[in-house]
């Protein structure tokens, strides 16, 4: 194995201020995201408090998950993978702490002003205009730190992660702006609250640019730039190379292509045109051939290593995670499917396929990278491999119970809203369709409860991890590199 | 439960659901035989902090279902939603007509037994978000159904009045206080007349009433309720020749009323009653249907 | 093992970054442009007949995005009989020309309400907004009693009014259109107009002793917002 620079030259301040983000909006996201469920199976639980509410607390979960746990998550490997992928130390760490900071604080306002009902109701774009303008500042810090480090690297080859990080920049920088844009009433007026904004874009127009947004948003926050996680995290937890450069190639390329045109099949039956719904449902098919790759690539990385994964919690996140997202990727298309749209849409079974990819995919990739930076940051080892090892049990229960209760309501439901009765006429109304959710909300709600069990085992893990590096430094590399993690 | 597979696109979306579980579980299958047995030769090309890329080919596997898939992608373009023909308004209409053909065909002579069945399942899906499952009014929310077309309700409105049922006369105000009057005016006097005159009501539709003498119930008619329904209780007033002047007794209760009603709605005492012709959602049959249901099953 | 092919595009690509970033803005730019960009030639046109909001209404908006109704209940009725038996007339493209944002929604926690004008009450809503499960029993809606306290919030409304009507040209004040207040106060005027009879449906006292005082409470708006949904 070629050798790598030594940890020591590197800056890990920044990434690990950002694990640290990750884990405490991980923990405040799933905690709001699991009395959601509880709220809606009993809707007293919010004690008739505004901001208690499932409307109010809805959109603080995905904007706590996504925004919060997975952007801290990409932020922390970015921090630390792009220094040694790029043969650099950190550059301008100023501006990088700067950036920490700076999101924190976003994700703390944005808290605020969500349970406040600031929201401008776009889904995965609610916070309001300034906090946006905020955002786009903090973004273009962290690409401004991305192309100080691409200038400053001394690896003149981009490995693939930073094709992924590169096009997540980019990607979520240009459809951020557009679906955002909107004009502050208070300043045409004077009058009324300076925080509210009304779209650019009025009706179908403003439903299309936001599912060319939202849809998007998944590509190019929760897939995109997870992949460029795995593509680092996993090689290297397993040492081995890449399964094949050629992949890699056709699957970035192929990917960031494709995943433009799919958007319409969050339109579905909509009254956004035929051929544009058509389009996005064509596109949403193609969209496995390069979403498979990419999963194939990344499992067959592990080829011949199936003893590591029968001892490595770590491997086994990552190469479940890869799982999901080939579950999540071959669900998505199918629900694509006009015929199967038309039962799917407005269901649970829409809610299921995201935590597949949220739970499985994106959850398990960024605690695996986190399990494996953890230790080589803080220049230690793992505090309790067996802990991690049940976290990843429990979890991965977790997320069966959620996805098959999900799947099993979301086709119930979708299907009662058509049934009818021999003359023909509806024959449930649409409280016996709710009523008949609720033994599959319990089950999500045991599902949730699982998955964030195991996730404060794994904040446990990382607590100890971090607290023992005193007492246990290792030298850098060795002790912890794959398969010879072991528990303290 | 087996009763949601009857639809077409169910059954598509359940094929597909065990088509993605057999997909992945053969995925799984051949990447678990390939984590079992060869490892990946360590040669490779460039390293980037000690991860090598390697060289292998782009997996046949892959390739197959990329040709299937592009294969799947014509035909859906081409001849399973035709991008230049095929509209969702085209689809809807069709599936419209479709069932309407099928509609009149099994139906559109139903007898009564078959109407109240129909109608009970339209109840349960249109009407019982306000007048509950049991047809009561959910304790005051709506009009209790159970009672409507009874004696029960008639006591109710001479007590209470009634308005908003699109008469010339806005509406009627209550009756008691009036028959307390003109008849008596002590508690059980007064009730004996009012269950009196409702029994009386209910004979002018033909009913046969379970309380009350309608016999005598007819002179309070005639004095206090004559002025604005008229003495053949045809609500033409009092000299019977003023169409809508107050509303048809001789139908009340009937299916006539309650079509009349669900196409007007009720802007009443209780509230308001939602007006289904506006609503749009209903045909002929089903206001039939309806009214077959609530003048018979559920009085 | 095959051999990594050397001076093809891609690796020159991989070798310059800034390149690298301008190709991946040029591919991910492709779909957009031909998918959402023409349709804006086409369907922002109101149908026949549809008017502007009313500042109530507008008002009822702005506290149903407040709220976000629209994380439990779609506006977006699909062409299929079993969806127009249950909510009535497929949704159109034109209805929605006036709504900034659009509010369809994805998932349906709750029913559809795109014309529950037609087919619920003032009544009916103020009973179910102070408790839902005492009308709609089983229902995990949640109740909803400070829209009985909070009073309209006119300044925003007004804002938003004058925005739509100045920035995008929506059509107040034109034929039988609802009017746009000129000020502050004459839209507070066109607000407690509007919000007499539907208070007068409605049953609360204390609503109704706040609008003596000339005090529109939220849920007189959002009800006549939802009132117009048809
Ligand atoms: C002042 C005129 C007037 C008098 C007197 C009057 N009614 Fe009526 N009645 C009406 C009108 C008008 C309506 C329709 C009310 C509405 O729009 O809901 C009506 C409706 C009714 C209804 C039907 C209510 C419903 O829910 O469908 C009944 C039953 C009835 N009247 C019985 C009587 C009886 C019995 C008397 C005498 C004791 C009486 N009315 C006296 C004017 C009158
Ligand atoms: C949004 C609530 C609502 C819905 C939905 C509704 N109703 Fe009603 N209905 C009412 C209310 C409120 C009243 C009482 C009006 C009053 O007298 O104040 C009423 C009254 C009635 C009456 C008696 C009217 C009278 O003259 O006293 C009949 C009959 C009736 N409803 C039938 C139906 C049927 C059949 C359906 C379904 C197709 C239905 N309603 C749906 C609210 C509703
Ligand atoms: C937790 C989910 C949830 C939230 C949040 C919610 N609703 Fe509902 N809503 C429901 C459910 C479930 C029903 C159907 C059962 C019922 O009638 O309560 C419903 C029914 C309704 C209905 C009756 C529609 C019909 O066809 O019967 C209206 C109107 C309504 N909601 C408006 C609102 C408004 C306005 C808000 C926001 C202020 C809101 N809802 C927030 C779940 C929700
Ligand atoms: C090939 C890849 C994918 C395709 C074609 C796809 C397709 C779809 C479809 C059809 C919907 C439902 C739209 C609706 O009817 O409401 C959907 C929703 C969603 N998907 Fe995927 N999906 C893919 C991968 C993923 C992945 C990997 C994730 C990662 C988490 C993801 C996250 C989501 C989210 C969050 C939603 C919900 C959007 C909403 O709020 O309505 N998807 N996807
Ligand atoms: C303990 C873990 C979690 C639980 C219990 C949970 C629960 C929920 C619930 C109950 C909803 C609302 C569904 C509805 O409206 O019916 C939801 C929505 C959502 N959650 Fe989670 N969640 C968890 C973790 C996550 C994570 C880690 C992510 C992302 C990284 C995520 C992303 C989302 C998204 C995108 C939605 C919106 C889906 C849509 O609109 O279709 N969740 N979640
Ligand atoms: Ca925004
Ligand atoms: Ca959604
Ligand atoms: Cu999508």
């Amino acid at each position: 194995m070629p050798t790598t620079q030594s940890f020591t030259e590197y800056d890990y301040s920044v990434a690990k201020g950002f694990v640290l983000s990750a884990l405490l909006w991980g923990v405040v996201g799933m905690s709001v995201g699991l009395t959601l469920a509880f709220e809606l199976i009993f809707p007293e639980l919010n004690a008739n408090l505004p901001w208690l509410t499932f409307n109010r607390l809805r959109p603080l979960h995905t904007n706590a998950v996504i925004f919060g746990f997975t952007l801290a998550g990409i932020f922390a490997s970015w921090y630390y993978v792009s220094q040694r992928v790029l043969k650099v130390r950190m550059v301008l760490p100023v501006l990088a702490k700067a950036h920490l900071v700076l999101f924190n604080l976003i994700i703390v306002l944005a808290a605020y002003t969500l349970l406040a009902g600031h929201s401008t109701s776009k889904e995965y774009h609610e916070l309001p205009w300034w906090l946006d303008v905020v955002i786009v500042v903090m973004w273009l810090m962290w690409g401004g730190h991305m192309f100080a480090m691409l200038g400053a690297r001394k690896e003149k080859t981009l490995y693939v992660s930073l094709w992924y990080f590169m096009a997540c920049f980019l990607g979520v920088g240009m459809l951020f702006l557009f679906n955002g844009l909107a004009i502050p009433t208070w300043f045409v007026t004077q009058t009324g609250n300076w925080w509210h904004s009304v779209s650019m874009y009025a009706g179908t127009n403003d439903a299309q640019v936001q599912w060319w947004f939202g849809h998007n948003a998944v590509a190019f926050v929760l897939t995109v730039p997870i992949i460029a996680i795995s593509y680092y995290f996993i090689p290297k937890q397993a040492n081995q190379p890449v399964y094949s450069y050629r992949l890699s190639l056709w699957s970035f390329w192929g990917l960031i292509f494709v995943y433009l045109w799919a958007g319409p099949h969050h339109l579905i039956y909509s009254t956004v045109p035929d051929w544009v719904q058509t389009l996005g449902v064509v596109f949403s098919l193609i969209l496995i051939i390069p979403s498979w790759g990419s999963m194939v690539n990344l499992l067959l990385t592990m080829s011949g290593k199936w003893e590591q994964l029968k001892t490595d919690p770590i491997a086994k996140l990552l190469v479940i995670g890869s799982t999901f997202y080939g579950f999540a990727t071959l669900e998505g298309p199918v629900q694509a499917i006009k015929s199967v749209n038309a039962i799917a849409h407005f269901t649970d079974w829409i809610v299921g396929h995201v935590h597949n990819g949220a739970l499985g995919w994106v959850g398990f990739t960024i605690m695996g990278a986190i399990y494996h930076m953890v230790p080589r940051m803080y220049n230690t080892r793992l505090y309790s491999v067996k802990l991690a090892e049940n976290q990843f049990w429990v979890q991965t229960l977790g997320i069966v119970f959620y996805f098959t209760s999900m799947w099993v309501a979301g086709i119930t439901q979708g299907s009662m809203w058509r049934t009818t009765d021999q003359f023909g006429n509806l024959a449930y109304s649409f409280l016996d369709t709710v009523r008949a959710m609720v033994p599959y909300w319990s089950l999500r709600a045991v599902g949730g409860t699982l998955y964030l069990a195991g996730f404060i085992m794994f904040i446990y893990n990382i607590r100890m991890t971090i607290r023992n590096a005193a007492d246990f430094q290792v030298d850098g590399e060795q002790s912890t590199s794959s398969g010879s993690v072991q528990a303290a | 439960m087996w009763a949601l597979l009857n639809d077409a696109a169910t059954q598509i979306t359940v094929v597909i659901s065990l088509v993605i579980l057999v997909s992945l579980a053969v995925l799984i299958y051949f990447i678990h035989g390939r984590m079992r047995s060869k490892g990946l030769s360590m040669e490779g090309g460039h390293a980037f902090d000690g991860i090598l890329e390697g060289l292998n080919p782009t997996p046949f596997g892959l390739h197959l279902i990329m040709a299937g898939l592009v294969g799947f992608a014509f035909w859906y373009v081409m001849l399973g939603y035709p991008i230049w023909n095929w509209t969702q308004e085209g689809q809807y209409a069709e599936e419209v007509s479709v069932y309407k053909e099928k509609f009149d065909a099994n139906w559109s002579d139903a007898d009564e037994t078959t109407l109240v069945a129909m109608g009970e399942s339209l109840f349960n899906a249109k009407c019982v978000a306000c007048h509950g499952y049991t047809g009561e009014g959910q304790n005051g929310v709506a009009a209790n159904l159970v009672e409507f077309g009874t004696e029960k309700h008639v006591e109710y409105v001479i007590h209470n009045g009634s308005k908003g049922l699109g008469y010339t006369t806005p509406m009627m105000p209550p009756q008691a206080p009036t028959i307390a009057a003109m008849f008596g005016a002590d508690e059980s006097t007064l009730q004996q007349n009012i269950a009196n005159v409702s029994a009386y009501v209910m004979t002018l539709s033909g009913k046969t009433p379970h309380s009350g003498d309608p016999a005598a119930g007819q002179s309070v008619y005639m004095a206090v309720c004559m002025a604005c329904h008229g003495t053949d209780g045809k609500g033409m007033g009092p000299a019977g020749n003023i169409p809508n002047f107050a509303k048809d007794l001789t139908t009340y209760g009937t299916s006539e009323d309650i079509i009349r009603i669900l196409k007007h709605g009720k802007n009443g005492l209780i509230g308001n009653m939602p007006n289904f012709a506006e609503e749009g959602t209903l045909s002929e049959i089903q206001y039939q249907a309806l009214a077959a249901y609530v003048s018979t099953e559920l009085n | 093992m095959l051999e990594k092919e050397t001076g093809s595009i891609f690796e020159f690509i991989e070798k310059n970054s800034l390149l690298m970033g301008v190709s991946i803005f040029v591919i991910i730019t492709i779909g957009g442009i031909v998918e959402v960009i023409p349709s804006f030639t086409q369907s922002a046109r109101p149908i026949a007949g549809l008017k502007p909001y009313s500042a109530l209404e507008l008002a009822g908006r702005q506290i149903y995005i407040r709220e976000s109704c629209n994380a439990c209940h779609s506006q977006l009725i699909r062409p299929f009989k079993a969806e127009t038996d249950r909510y009535g007339a497929y949704s159109l493209s034109g209805e929605y020309a006036y709504d900034r944002p659009f509010l369809w929604g994805s998932r349906r926690t709750g029913p559809d309400l795109h014309r529950v004008g037609n087919y619920r009450t003032t009544d009916w809503h103020e009973a179910h907004f102070k408790n839902a499960r005492a009308v709609s029993p089983g229902s995990n809606m949640p109740n909803f009693p400070w829209l009985f306290e909070d009073s309209v919030d006119v300044g925003t409304v007004h804002a938003e009014m004058v925005t739509v009507r100045d920035v995008f040209g929506v059509p107040y004040d034109q034929g039988d259109n609802p009017q746009s207040g000129k000020t502050l106060e004459a839209t507070r005027q066109l607000v407690i107009e509007e919000a007499g009879p539907v208070i007068e449906a409605m049953k609360d006292q204390s609503v109704k002793d706040a609008y003596a005082q000339g005090d529109v409470k939220d849920v007189v708006a959002l009800i006549a917002y939802l009132n117009r949904m048809k």
